[in-house]
């Protein structure tokens, strides 16, 4: 009996032990990133680094609006994300539905090719999308940027929302149906209601996706009217200063990028979990 | 007779739910994926007007290209150190976060973080970290382990801190499915164990692994086609380098691309990467397919 109690007792202190490395770990960047960019840039760049630095300042975050077009960027980034998010949901559920409820022949083998285009990776079709986008007018335009990404999240947006999908028991449509509700009222009336938290959490995680998205934007935006702020993060990157890159604002950028995802974090931590582990474990 | 009509009527409905995504999914991938097989058989350069014919000079060129052949060894070195390490920490962590302790639910919160942030905004920030002047993770190592590195300017160095930022941006993804795998073991089976006298290590190796196997299969796959076209860390943490020895497969051809508008030589290293994809892909697929009957 003592014995086991004992035995508890190490495997508990291991396991704190063990949290506070992983502790560490996993928020050694962010205090790092968070530090940066509240310290002076004389300070900043000192030898040995300054672990807990007694300076602050909020002028990296000012200095930062003006080596690049913030505003514009922000405003940018948040109608690609929402814009691209929202485009796959709605096309996501459409396929999914069908998908999930009715039969046809040959519809495992095109779920399958839907999943498989997943593999392609997307610096392979930038050179043709970057020239039918020159033709078509879609070049340096949100909207081809939207199509670009809203396309390629959604065979993973699909598979996911089949799965919830399947989970509503199809006695509820089955009985609509025999009371003649239309195909239409089925799906918008009937089925949608009931998935709606299904196509939140899918909505908050091709969200975080899109606003992660650094390729389509770097390629497809060729100026300021349509760039995004992870590309900003690139131009900041680009002045040097006499110790090297402006280490004190790209920080002060990468906080505010890091700020939605805490956010979005906390709010819907469930939900994101739900949703991203649905198609990996059945 | 009229249920048949019905059933008819809903297969027409399922195809135009489907037609929408299908559409797109065809204009962005399968028809750039055409284009791109067709424009690796010519020379292109689109500022200076070059369209023409060249058979099979641009894989001809790949052959002799140093810098290919250095960019294929880093893609596959990239994408199986990276699986090879978050497997291994991605298991450890789910342990962490499924044991019983006071701060769990706090500790899986924080796992999601690093999946949250932009690549990007990872990618600079391990760059900083690691900065042979001012970076704190040279000076971290030099104060716990008395000797100083400059990662980013040694050509294995780089290749090793790309792949640990990789690491620490992608574990806790894989820690969440593993997590969700340990949760889906039911608990009579442990118990059943321990009355037959099974110790804490059998019950790992036994019941905890196999159904495990699944779940990690399923990551390892996914992870090694993502990781083939991998593109953010290297653009943003080495650019390449030192030299080319962090010349990614994507980074290659995005720098062929818009660097020295090679049109057609970036389209031929894009089926080589395709080719990449499928051959790793395929022999993944095989690999757990052997697993799910031997366990």
């Amino acid at each position: 009996m003592i014995a086991a109690r004992m035995r508890w007792r190490t495997d508990g202190t291991i396991l704190y032990f063990l949290f506070l490395i992983y502790l560490f770990v996993t928020l050694l960047p962010f205090y790092w990133i968070f530090i940066s960019s509240v310290t002076p840039r004389h300070r900043l760049f000192s030898i040995p680094p300054l672990y807990f630095p007694r300076y602050f300042t909020t002028e990296n975050f000012l200095k930062m609006q003006t080596s690049i077009p913030f505003e514009l960027y922000l405003r940018n980034s948040l109608i690609f994300a929402l814009s691209a998010s929202a485009f796959s949901v709605l096309l996501g559920f459409f396929a999914a539905y069908a998908f999930a409820r009715i039969r046809f022949r040959g519809s495992s083998v095109l779920l399958l090719l839907f999943l498989l285009s997943i593999a392609l990776p997307p610096i392979t079709t930038v050179i043709p999308l970057y020239e039918l986008y020159g033709k078509v007018g879609l070049l340096n335009t949100i909207q081809g940027m939207v199509i670009a990404m809203g396309s390629l999240i959604t065979p993973f947006t699909i598979w996911v929302l089949i799965a919830f999908i399947k989970q509503v028991p199809v006695e509820i449509e089955e009985a609509a149906s025999i009371d003649g509700a239309s195909f239409l009222r089925l799906l918008f009336g009937i089925s949608l209601p009931l998935i709606l938290p299904a196509i939140g959490t899918m909505f908050v995680i091709n969200f975080i996706t899109s606003w992660n998205e650094l390729l389509y934007p770097l390629v497809f935006a060729v100026d300021a009217q349509s760039k995004t702020l992870t590309v900003g993060l690139t131009e900041v990157a680009l002045e040097s200063t006499a110790y090297g890159k402006p280490w004190d604002l790209m920080s002060a950028l990468s906080v505010i990028m890091i700020i939605p995802a805490i956010v979005l974090v906390i709010l819907f931590q469930r939900t994101i979990v739900e949703g991203l582990t649905k198609g990996a474990i059945k | 007779m009229k249920q048949k009509k019905l059933s008819r009527r809903r297969v027409l409905y399922a195809l135009l739910l489907i037609l929408p995504a299908l559409a797109f999914r065809l204009f962005t991938s399968l028809y750039p994926v055409l284009y791109t097989i067709y424009l690796a058989f010519y020379q292109v350069n689109p500022i200076v007007g070059l369209f023409r014919y060249a058979g099979l000079g641009n894989f001809q060129k790949m052959t002799t290209d140093l810098v290919v052949q250095e960019s294929v060894f880093f893609t596959v070195f990239f994408t199986f150190a990276s699986i090879g390490l978050q497997t291994l920490f991605g298991l450890l962590v789910a342990l962490l976060l499924n044991a019983r302790f006071r701060f769990r639910y706090f500790a899986r919160t924080v796992n999601l973080i690093p999946w949250a942030i932009p690549m990007i905004v990872a990618a600079l920030g391990f760059r900083w970290m690691f900065d042979s002047e001012y970076g704190i993770i040279p000076d971290l190592i030099a104060r716990l382990f008395g000797f100083r590195f400059a990662w980013l300017i040694d050509p294995w160095g780089a290749k090793w801190a790309v792949v640990l930022a990789n690491v620490w941006k992608n574990t806790p993804f894989v820690a969440l499915l593993l997590l969700a795998g340990l949760q889906s073991v039911p608990s009579e089976i442990y118990e059943a164990a321990r009355v037959d006298g099974g110790t804490n290590w059998h019950c790992f190796r036994y019941i905890t692994i196999p159904f495990l196997m699944p779940v990690v299969m399923t990551t390892v796959l996914f992870f090694t086609v993502w990781y083939l076209a991998t593109f953010d860390i290297v653009y943003g943490m080495t650019g390449g380098g030192p030299g080319f020895s962090t010349a990614i497969m994507s980074y290659k051809i995005f720098q062929e691309t818009f660097s020295n508008m090679n049109f057609g030589y970036a389209s031929a290293l894009s089926v080589l990467l395709f080719f990449l994809v499928g051959v790793l892909g395929a022999i993944f697929l095989w690999i757990s397919h052997f697993f799910e009957i031997s366990i």
